[in-house]
């Protein structure tokens, strides 16, 4: 059972998510990749979901994607988000396969939906950088 | 229909479910193990076995295995505290069939019991859980991804992306349960509800408002599970259990996968009809945990009632309220009646399959689907049950 607590903003970390939040700190998406099979996994697991191996070797993803999913917070659940709702929390699909949950933030106040393209930016929470993602659709390349 | 019963349920006690905070959650349960045994017309003596399904919302204190002393059983041949989130009250129903069948036990009850509500926090406090989307991470609560809303609401975007359709399907499914809870006395919301104020309602966690959200209440339901062969020498109609199934497809995080839209409900499903001989188009009625409008959609699904993304036609074309052709969550579901997690479906389906439903009792029921799930709607649990 895990309650909000005030103050409390940044998870226990979990040791084999660490180096996911490794990668956070030195402004990288770290994923994972089955050496059996190549599989690209998403970060924190042990065993491969493809294949059953547990042979996997954290990567450096790209860190573009799309969004697979979002959603809009318009209540806040901890006191943290009080002045910060509405916010939105995607679930974003790498471009190498794997999901990752981040904030989504625009620049200048574009569209976005399910679908989008996104790359992955960082902010700091506390001591800590926290990974979110831009929209980049309808950016110059 | 002549077909054989794994076990029937003769027995059903329910706790006054109530808004406000009484006493602890395992008084309650023994309060409704004791309303479930006098309404099998058993004694406390009779029962010998007891299976517990604590709510996840709280610690293994409030509904532990003492459960037992304190409800007076002293004769146990089989307990255990059921953990499988909120597909665990189906799973009790199933373990005890399992028992019966085996020769284990022969008369066991299973009890939900929660209280979401107290004097110090509010049910939307006791459940604003961080619900785990992206593995062994926690980055949920990095992200301020907090309550099992958000976890529904980020199925229910990628639901009405992924098939194009508009919160009007969520509505829908509310509005059905709304119409089954006016009928329903046990109900705790009763009043009218139109497609203006599902559009009106506040969004919560968009594109889930606040009217697609289970109705928490404090309470316990329990029922008495028996052989088959002597539930004819009980006081009340017997419910009986034909067939069972459970699902559970994982969480797979990568391209390709969508667990939260495709669910292990489908295997669920499947496993279920072919142990008690039917098919989809079999069902009579539906009790589904429907903690949100968008699961509802989903489980017509993967239960095999309509193709993906289809539900909402489904439910236009056939109804799923008074009078359709698929009764679904006849006594308001978790909407509109009462979360009690997964002994809201089975206590609905039990009401039903005694006849004693009231204005909104259904005709024909040789086949009632009646499921569980859990978490992010990754643990699913069914059974087939009838008259």
């Amino acid at each position: 059972m895990e309650y909000p607590k005030e103050g409390v903003i940044w998870p226990v970390v979990p040791d084999v998510a660490k180096p996911f939040y490794k990668g956070m700190q030195q402004h990288k998406v770290l994923i994972q990749q089955c050496l059996a099979c190549k599989t690209f996994q998403a970060p924190g697991r042990i065993t491969c979901d493809h294949c059953g191996s547990n042979q996997l070797e954290w990567v450096e993803a790209k860190g573009t994607g799309t969004i697979y999913s979002y959603v809009v917070f318009h209540r806040s659940f901890h006191p943290y988000y009080d002045d910060k709702v509405p916010y939105t929390v995607a679930l974003v699909e790498l471009d190498e396969g794997p999901r990752v949950m981040g904030h989504i933030e625009t620049n200048s106040g574009q569209e976005y939906n399910v679908g989008s393209s996104v790359r992955a930016c960082y902010k700091t929470i506390d001591k800590n950088e926290l990974l979110y993602f831009q929209v980049t659709d309808g950016d110059k390349s | 229909m002549n077909r054989n019963p794994l076990s029937a349920v003769i027995g059903l006690g329910m706790t006054e479910l109530r808004r406000d905070y009484t006493v602890a959650s395992w008084q309650l349960a023994v309060e409704a193990i004791g309303l479930a045994i006098d309404d099998a017309g058993l004694t406390h003596q009779d029962i010998d076995g007891l299976l517990i399904n604590k709510s996840p919302i709280e610690d293994l204190s409030a509904l532990p295995m003492d459960l037992q002393d304190y409800a007076g059983l002293s004769r146990l041949n089989l307990l255990n505290v059921v953990e499988a989130e909120g597909s665990s009250m189906v799973q009790t129903l199933q373990q005890a069939t399992m028992a019966i069948q085996s020769g284990l036990a022969k008369k066991i009850v299973c009890v939900f019991a929660d209280t979401p509500l107290r004097p110090d926090i509010s049910a939307a406090e006791s459940f604003a859980i961080a619900m785990p989307m992206m593995g062994q991470t926690g980055i949920e609560v990095a992200n301020g991804f907090y309550s099992a809303i958000a976890a529904y609401a980020m199925a229910a975007q990628r639901y009405l992306a992924v098939y194009d359709r508009t919160t009007d399907d969520f509505a829908a499914v509310a509005i059905a349960n709304r119409q089954w809870a006016m009928l329903n006395p046990l109900a705790k919301i009763r009043k009218p509800m139109t497609l203006e104020d599902h559009h009106a309602s506040p969004w919560l966690v968009e594109p889930l408002r606040m009217l697609d959200c289970a109705y928490p209440v404090n309470g316990s339901i329990a029922v008495v599970v028996s052989e088959a062969s002597v539930a004819k020498d009980h006081p009340q109609p017997a419910a009986y259990i034909y067939g069972m199934g459970q699902g559970h497809a994982g969480n797979i995080n990568r391209r390709g996968f969508q667990p939260e839209i495709e669910t292990g409900a489908r295997l669920a499903g499947e496993t279920a009809y072919k142990m008690a001989g039917i098919t989809a188009s079999d069902v009579n009625a539906c009790e589904f945990y429907d903690a949100f409008s968008i699961s509802t959609l989903v489980n017509l699904e993967m239960y095999g009632f309509c193709l993906p993304g289809k539900a909402g036609e489904f439910i236009a074309e056939n109804g799923i309220g008074p009078g359709g052709k698929l009764p679904v969550n006849t006594g308001g579901g978790h909407l509109s009646s009462y979360y009690m997690q997964g002994a809201t479906p089975v206590s609905e389906a039990i009401m039903q399959l005694r006849n004693k439903a009231g204005e909104r009792q259904l005709s024909q029921l040789d086949n009632m689907l009646v499921t569980g799930y859990g978490g992010r709607m990754q643990f699913h649990a069914a059974l087939i049950m009838g008259q």
